[in-house]
């Protein structure tokens, strides 16, 4: 009772707001998506100008690039704020529009929940201020992902190809000479490491990470989620999807792989002291990983994630984020001009590419001198030559769901409960399409 | 109404006073925004309907129909009440014997110990979760630790089957002093006289607990009782918090608080929440009320 008191009481001045804000709002804008007006004079004009934004994100990648763009507009101050990480900062965005204040003019949004927060009408479509000839600046896969219904809403910014970070250490110990290629030689490499070193494993499986999971049946040739317009399809019966399930369900059977979240100290701790041999994941966590264990400069290694099929390697991305105008912004104008300068100034992508974020953008992935940087951490690698390769073999056609923040939020009822008692995944995937598709009919798609 | 009988009447009826409106004004004043509008606008809220398609309709009583007969609210339900009927005596009863033994002044470093076993409920519960999510852990928690020592294989507290005495175990060690507090307090109110008489009629200090503390702490029990109902059924923060520890254990419906709030702030469901919270409001109330009903019958007896 008190939480939703609390909610309520929240919420209630902010319906009044918001049906104002409604009301005067609707006049300007009128230039639909797709007309490719150039509105870069009034863009300019607003940077010249000057005033205050407010960006949020809840990653700290970013304030040397938002330092390098006040450098370069004085008139213009940038504030950002971590509204809090993903879901809870969607959550809040969704308040802070429906009560009409504290509007951020930008805020950073995962691929995964761009369909939603589009299709509820919170983004500002990039295409309306002339920012949609810039598609051939960004990875193919990442524009698409920033892209709902045929509009396109805001700039790609980082993506995660998946890459494996190794422990060279333990697979020398369990003697695997080569990290494992194909998912096959993977399965092979973990009997290893669990006959050699029984207390460790080759990875764990996270019961509550969708995106996880969500990346695997990607790369694995799954497409389980497709929407058009109104009209949603969830199917986990797919043969590629369940392909995937059951490659882990019986990894996790045969205890060759652990059931543990991830990012919790446990976690951190069980890779850190090699109890945890690799972590498949996305491009980005190479920044996390040197951050969080400083002790283990040395012991790491890239390579690219094992794939299906070694002769027509595919991959997938986990993770990944862009940048969008945000609805009900005091200066669209003026947040257009940042968001192209932060996305697209060399100085910014260089401030991003120094703090660890893995560029959406296809300049720096071409670059020698960024592809040749060798890593300390990992022992001189010149690691982004993985990366920028896993980058190019993106497999097309993923999408996710137009409500996908709340599909993933109920992950662990159902596929991570059989992830942590070592049941099956497929069953637990269906009984998750099961639930997706009739909340999607509560919602009033049609779901096919 | 002639003008003759209200001047004849006026001077006899008791002139109604409205000065003590103006003192009781301000109190009424928040209460009724800060207490009853709330309610009436949840309760408002609830009869809406919200779809990402579609907007906000009016459905009537639909949401409530839904409540009744939906899996994951009385799973949840359900899982508060097993942890009502088995959590709150056993915490009860600890905190009665600490108060009894505490109260018997048989005991040294007696303001140490309540002070010790009152510490914990200072402690917020998200970090008495974390805390003992950390000593539940069976890698490097205490639990592995053991395990590692001694080479048993105690089962994850985390797991499926013993996350729920987990997190009992947690609320236990949380509220025991703070129900021992009420107790004792209700203890040193008992009047000497009474020790006296029972002294004189022979009675031994655990005659005495049974005849003359027991029943003289009726009232004190009842009221450490009542918030222990409406406490497991607010069941929200430790497993919220263990949830980041175990998401395959705990399901976003664990609880009905849980449940709650995951349909107003991931499921989109305002309004559906809002129902949910008005129904889990009555069920409080509805047990509350006849617990009470069975203690004040004990007490006619």
């Amino acid at each position: 009772m008190r939480l939703s008191r609390t909610l309520l009481l929240s919420a209630a001045p902010g319906i009044c707001l918001a049906l104002l804000a409604t009301g005067c709002g609707s006049g300007g804008t009128d230039g639909g998506a797709g007309s490719a007006a150039d509105r870069s004079a009034e863009i300019e004009a607003a940077l010249d100008e000057g005033g205050e934004l407010t960006v949020w994100t809840w990653s700290t990648k970013f304030e040397g690039a938002v330092a390098a763009f006040e450098k370069a507009h004085p008139a213009v101050d940038v504030e950002i704020v971590n509204a809090g990480q993903s879901a809870d900062q969607y959550t809040a965005l969704q308040n802070a529009i429906s009560s009409g204040e504290n509007i951020p003019d930008v805020a950073m949004v995962e691929y995964f929940a761009l369909p939603q927060l589009a299709l509820s009408e919170q983004l500002v479509s990039v295409e309306e201020w002339g920012l949609g000839g810039l598609e051939d600046r960004f990875t193919r896969s990442s524009w698409r992902q920033m892209t709902y219904g045929g509009t396109t809403y805001g700039l790609p910014n980082n993506t995660g190809p998946l890459i494996m970070i190794y422990n060279r250490d333990v697979f020398e110990r369990a003697g695997i000479e080569e990290p494992p290629a194909t998912w096959e030689e993977y399965a092979q490499a973990a009997e290893k490491i669990r006959e050699e070193l029984p207390d460790s494993r080759i990875a764990s499986i996270d019961p509550g990470d969708a995106g996880g999971l969500d990346s695997l049946i990607w790369q694995g040739g799954g497409r389980p989620f497709q929407h058009e317009g109104e009209s949603v399809t969830v199917d986990f019966t797919g043969e590629d999807t369940a392909k995937v399930n059951d490659y882990w369900s019986d990894l996790l059977a045969r205890d060759l792989v652990a059931a543990e979240p991830g990012w919790t100290d446990e976690w951190w701790r069980s890779l850190g002291d090699g109890s945890l041999a690799t972590w498949t994941t996305g491009a980005w966590a190479l920044g996390n990983i040197s951050s969080t264990l400083t002790d283990n400069a040395g012991d790491f290694r890239v390579a690219p994630a094992p794939v299906w099929d070694a002769g027509d390697p595919q991959n997938a991305e986990n993770g990944g984020s862009g940048f969008s105008v945000i609805e009900g912004s005091d200066d669209t104008a003026l947040a257009m001009g940042f968001l192209k300068w932060f996305s697209l100034n060399e100085a910014s992508v260089q401030e991003q590419l120094d703090a660890g974020s893995f560029p959406a953008q296809s300049a720096p992935l071409e670059d020698p001198e960024w592809l040749s940087k060798e890593f300390d951490y990992f022992g001189g690698q010149q690691a982004n030559k993985v990366l920028a390769e896993a980058s190019g073999q993106v497999a097309r056609g993923w999408q996710y769901l137009p409500y996908q923040v709340y599909a993933n939020s109920v992950f662990a009822d159902s596929v991570g409960a059989r992830i942590s008692e070592g049941g099956s995944i497929q069953a637990g995937a269906e009984e998750w399409g099961e639930q997706l598709r009739s909340y999607g009919e509560e919602q009033g798609f049609d779901v096919g | 109404m002639g003008a003759v009988s209200t001047t004849a009447a006026a001077p006899r009826r008791p002139a109604r006073n409205w000065t003590g409106l103006v003192f009781v004004a301000p109190f009424l004043l928040v209460f009724g925004c800060g207490v009853v509008a709330p309610l009436a606008y949840a309760a408002g809220l609830s009869l809406y309907r919200d779809q990402l398609i579609g907007g906000r309709s009016f459905v009537g009583l639909e949401n409530y129909a839904d409540v009744a007969t939906d899996p994951q609210f009385l799973d949840g339900v359900g899982r508060v009440a097993l942890f009502l009927v088995v959590q709150v005596p056993i915490m009860i009863g600890l905190a009665l014997l600490v108060a009894l033994v505490l109260d018997s002044g048989r005991v040294r470093g007696m303001r140490f110990m309540r002070l010790g076993i009152f510490m914990p409920y200072a402690v917020p519960s998200v970090v008495a979760a974390l805390m003992w999510g950390f000593i539940y852990g069976d890698r490097f928690g205490l639990v592995g630790q053991i395990n590692a020592a001694t080479g048993l294989a105690l089962p994850s507290p985390l797991s499926q089957t013993w996350v729920l005495p987990a997190i009992g175990n947690v609320v236990t060690w949380e509220f025991v002093g703070y129900n021992m507090l009420i107790l004792y307090a209700a203890l040193r109110a008992i009047p000497e006289e009474l020790y006296e008489a029972a002294a004189i009629d022979g009675a031994g200090e655990i005659r005495k607990a049974l005849s003359v503390k027991l029943p003289a702490l009726r009232p004190a029990l009842w009221v450490a009782t009542l918030f222990s109902i409406i406490g497991s059924f607010q069941l929200f923060n430790e497993p919220n918090v263990l949830k980041t520890l175990a998401p395959g254990s705990i399901s976003t419906h664990f609880t009905p608080n849980m449940y709650a709030y995951q349909l107003a702030f991931n499921a989109n469901q305002v309004t559906y929440s809002a129902a949910v919270a008005v129904v889990l409001g009555l069920i409080t109330i509805v047990v509350a009320y006849a617990a009470q009903r069975m203690t004040a019958r004990q007490e006619s007896r």
